[in-house]
């Protein structure tokens, strides 16, 4: 992995100019200058107390609230590696649910199904900890003591709730210790209850009382420290975020960043943004490719693979080099072909990760891990790849089609171009009404065939005509091939607000309310400002009310009304 | 369930020394029949059963609706492996799942519910599966079972209640161990359940003291939680001793090219799980919708959403040939319950198997003529007839399905089209 210095390390400045930035609103300025700050420093609340919100109609903070939910599979693992040192990512607990493209769990009920895994789990990372209880409880005792095991079990409580243990609380788990047959088996029984505890299971966002403006509440230390932990680094707060909690430091805006930015140091943050871009986009699917044997031989599990990890290597590359931006993300020239693709790309063999100029290469959405992901059998899929682009990357959302229309395309020449074959099927004004977004979208990626590779010619050996139009936004217009499509996308304020609203979601875990309105667009602002770049969206998401406080009078995104 | 009644059930074997779990690739005797047991007709009346087999995507509806009501029916190509059956079987016709609001793919929330599913396709009230399996199931340790046959398929049709779908278990060798291992008699199993009790013992308390200050939406959250937790005790709490199923090993069920082998254990385990008395309703979705999987195994290269939207060449060709695989999965079903004595007949005299799908046609996503196949459930059905209706609503066929299990009630989910059962069907 990198080390830890070079990641964001050009953040600290940017950090400074946010500070000082006129216009850009940290904004907690309107929302504290009336509110108590009973734990903050002296400091930090002096700087709290600045420029009122210049952005739209957000004069008055606003923010959501949100539904207690459960830990993704994703933080499960790295959770239970770090309090426990075992691995758990070759057993699968129950799917988790989603809100938008995210794995949340939020709001979800556990089913039985969700809940017999919890207990399963729970029973296998103790065991598989005990094989190394010596390492990981520290003892003078020649043999593990109760002493000792006492000790673990209140540092491995604390973190495991991510919270201070309640009187309780710390003695309920050390009478349990002490009912196992000896110390061993007493720390395994401890384990057990405690990776199936809601307390370590759920995150509840819990607040304050008259901490905020009108209704709003600002989330406690503690819970402010579990949502910084899931969005940056998929896992639970360390030890130092913890007494950042407790020392009243996540209580400012400022004090968010600050740990902000050293959580971005950890390489964690970078696993979790690779993460956050797979989830975004689907990634993941080029792994289920089926591509017909005959026409694409070369088309095997071990490239589809491959095509996955180029994906994580170039988003690993986009943070490390600095070029963490929404234009690198859609225009790059650069390729991570690795020894794994260089000979289905025709390519000499770098070493992995290394970034080399890849002739056709435009950005994410021209790797094969997308343009193969979304294509059939024998043929490139044009409607699969533009209703995609417009929902992740647009985030226009088209109705299902009508349940009346007959889509029966079959009666259309089979030998003709997609394009004259999705033409014919638009005459129909019930399929004209989206179509016509989202087809003449597909077609700017129809250079790049349903293996991935670069083509002059089609499946049945018609030039590739790669000219479409962008609707729906305010870069609307012709284009002709992806270049022309990514700089129109790359230039659109429709686009880069859904990416802000995208990583909003990932952030906050839930899908966004009126309630978030304000603080996406405040941080939208401040990605346009900063040259789109997505570091100090991450720093601007962090500090926003929606972030930091909650409506206890909102209802909660997804409860009926 | 009192220790009179589990006496009376068959023998156990360890499990062990069937099956190794997660071992070498070889096939332990692959028996698609589970052991001939010994009858326990003279001591207990067999209680009813409901198997629910549901796919997705539609059906090819010229070749699986008959040509004409009435007993007399003839099966065409789709449900031809059903044949055996024929005089056990009652099909349905138009009987309307439409309008369903909120567009193309919302049935399978729909389905069993008969809510208008929310923005999230998800229906809004419980399924029928798990409310009969609430009233009928309360003494057996699992109130349900969903065994999904690939590592895609999907429980959305399975609701515990509002949005609250409940997954599917898609890994079988996963299942085999949830189902049978605490049901072995042997010691160490025993072990096992008293450590997981007094952990659950605890986990309630601290459940208990984390909903403290929460908000009321939340709390219902956690009371979710709680009866997940609930319905684990009981399951711990039971003293029956089941004989486990051989079932094939090593089979990758994460690859679709399986889905056949992951049919044949999940079949196996279903009707063993009943045998024993450890469940009576079972739930078994194939795939999910909109699911574009290449059925390979079928010679089908084609992704199964396109086929279903007519795509591709042959598409309604290959809907048939798909179709007639879930028809030989149910028909595989029905021989292994009908192969299994139990009083003076076979488990088939008293269990019910639905086969169903939230599309009639994929193509224009219609619903008005939802594909029904009900097998069994002769204690109620006048079976061995096509009843063609005229548009009757989905939901009166729920409150039937209710009935049938001896289960009162009125409607079922939206009161306004499900206004008592169908008629013409009951014997």
């Amino acid at each position: 992995m990198n080390s830890a210095k070079s990641v964001f390390g050009g953040l600290a400045s940017s950090l400074l100019i946010f500070g000082c930035y006129q216009g850009i609103p940290l904004h907690e300025g309107a929302a504290e200058a009336t509110s108590a700050e009973p734990s903050a420093g002296d400091e930090s609340g002096a700087a709290e107390t600045g420029e009122p919100a210049e952005v739209g109609e957000c004069d008055v903070p606003t923010a959501s609230r949100a539904l207690v939910r459960r830990l993704s599979e994703t933080e499960y693992d790295n959770a239970v590696e770090e309090l426990l040192q075992v691995s758990m990512t070759d057993i699968d607990l129950a799917a988790d649910s989603n809100s938008g493209p995210f794995a949340t769990n939020r709001g979800q009920p556990a089913s039985i199904v969700s809940v017999t895994a919890y207990m399963e789990h729970a029973e296998i990372a103790s065991e598989r900890a005990a094989s190394s209880f010596d390492t990981l409880i520290s003892c003078d005792d020649p043999e593990l003591s109760f002493e000792c095991a006492e000790s673990f079990v209140a540092s491995f409580g604390r973190r495991a709730y991510r919270r201070a243990l309640t009187d309780q609380q710390s003695a309920s788990l050390l009478s349990l210790l002490h009912t196992g047959e000896d110390p061993r088996d007493g720390v395994r029984l401890v384990i057990e209850r405690v990776l199936q505890s809601p307390q370590f299971l759920y995150h509840a966002e819990r607040s304050t009382p008259g901490t905020g403006p009108g209704s709003l509440e600002r989330l406690t230390g503690y819970s402010t420290a579990e949502k910084l932990a899931s969005f940056l680094w998929n896992s639970i707060p360390d030890e130092a975020l913890l007494l950042a909690a407790e020392n009243g430091e996540l209580d400012t805006a400022e004090g968010v960043q600050e740990h902000a930015l050293r959580m971005l140091q950890d390489p964690r943050s970078v696993d979790t943004f690779v993460d956050f871009f797979d989830q975004w986009f689907d990634v993941a699917r080029i792994r289920d490719a089926q591509r017909d044997p005959e026409l694409f031989p070369h088309f095997t599990a071990d490239v589809m693979a491959a095509m996955h990890e180029e994906t994580h290597a170039f988003v690993r590359w986009m943070i490390e080099s600095g070029n963490f931006t929404y234009t690198e993300l859609l225009l790059s020239s650069k390729a991570f072909p690795g020894e794994a693709l260089a000979d289905y790309y025709g390519v000499e063999p770098e070493a992995n990760g290394v970034a080399i100029d890849y002739l056709g290469r435009v950005g994410l959405f021209t790797h094969p891990s997308f343009t193969a992901g979304h294509a059939k059998f024998d043929q490139t899929a044009v409607v699969g790849r533009g209703a995609f682009l417009l929902d992740t990357l647009l985030c226009v959302e088209f109705p299902p089609p009508p349940a009346d229309v007959e889509d029966d395309i079959e009666a259309v020449d089979p030998s003709l171009p997609q394009r004259e074959r999705l033409a014919q099927h638009r005459e129909d004004p019930a399929c004209a009404g989206c179509h016509d977004f989202i087809d003449p979208l597909g077609y700017g990626l129809e250079s790049y065939g349903p293996d991935g590779l670069l083509r002059t010619e089609d499946e049945l050996g018609h030039p590739i005509d790669a000219s479409g139009f962008l609707r729906g936004t305010d870069q609307d217009g012709e284009f002709d091939g992806v270049q022309g499509l990514m700089e129109r996308i790359a230039a659109s304020e429709v686009a880069s607000r859904c990416a802000v609203t995208q990583w909003m979601r990932f952030a906050q875990r839930r899908l966004h309310t009126d309630g978030d309105v304000c603080s996406i667009d405040q941080a939208h602002a401040a990605f346009a400002d900063s040259g789109k770049d997505f570091g100090a969206l991450v720093l601007q998401i962090v500090a926003s009310d929606a972030f930091r406080y909650t409506d206890p009078t909102a209802v909660p995104a997804g409860v009926q009304q | 369930m009192s220790k009179e009644n589990s006496v009376r059930r068959p023998v156990a074997i360890s499990r062990r020394s069937l099956f190794k779990f997660g071992g070498a690739a070889a096939v332990v005797g692959l028996s698609p029949f589970i052991p001939l047991l010994r009858s326990d007709a003279q001591v207990v009346e067999a209680p009813k059963r409901i198997i629910f087999m549901v796919s997705h995507n539609g059906v090819a509806v010229d070749e699986f609706f008959p040509d004409s009501p009435g007993p007399n029916f003839a099966l065409k190509r789709v449900l031809e492996p059903l044949e055996d059956f024929r005089d056990r079987m009652t099909i349905l016709g138009n009987v309307n799942m439409d309008p369903a609001p909120g567009g193309a793919h919302t049935g399978q929330g729909m389905l069993l519910s008969n809510t208008i599913p929310n923005d999230d396709r998800l229906g809004m009230g419980i399924s029928v599966d798990q409310f009969i399996a609430g009233e009928i199931g309360g003494d057996t340790p699992f109130r349900s079972l969903l065994l999904g046959n690939t590592s895609h398929a999907n429980g959305e049709v399975f609701l515990r209640g509002p949005a609250d779908p409940i997954p599917a278990e898609n890994n079988p060798y996963v299942s085999f161990e949830r189902i049978f291992g605490d049901f072995t008699g042997d010691e160490e199993a025993a072990a096992l359940r008293a450590r997981r009790g007094s952990t659950i013992d605890s986990v309630i308390d601290d459940l208990t003291s984390f909903q403290a200050g929460l908000p009321t939406e939340d709390k219902q959250l956690m009371e979710l939680h709680l009866d997940s937790l609930r319905e684990i005790e009981k399951q711990l709490d039971s003293d029956l001793v089941c004989m486990t199923p051989e079932i094939e090993e090593g089979v990758d069920y994460g690859d679709t090219h399986h889905m056949p082998a992951v049919s044949a254990i999940n079949n196996q385990l279903i009707v063993s799980a009943m045998r024993c008395g450890l469940t009576r309703v079972g739930c078994m979705p194939t795939l999910r919708p909109v699911g574009n999987y290449q059925l390979t195994f079928l010679g089908i290269d084609d992704g199964y959403h396109d086929i279903s939207h007519n795509a591709v060449p042959d598409s309604e060709e290959k809907m048939v040939t798909i179709g007639h695989w879930h028809a030989q999965q149910a028909a595989a079903l029905c021989q292994m319950l009908a192969d299994s004595p139990e009083g003076e007949g076979s488990m088939l005299d008293n269990t019910l198997i639905v086969y169903t799908n939230p599309l009639e046609s994929g193509s224009a996503h219609r619903k008005t003529n939802l594909p029904i196949v009900m097998i069994g459930g002769d204690w109620y059905f006048q079976t061995g007839q096509y009843v063609q209706y005229d548009g009757q609503p989905h939901g009166k066929w729920l409150v039937s399905l209710c009935h049938a299990m001896g289960v009162d009630v009125e409607t079922f989910g939206r009161e306004e089209t499900s206004d008592g059962p169908l008629p013409e069907l009951t014997a």
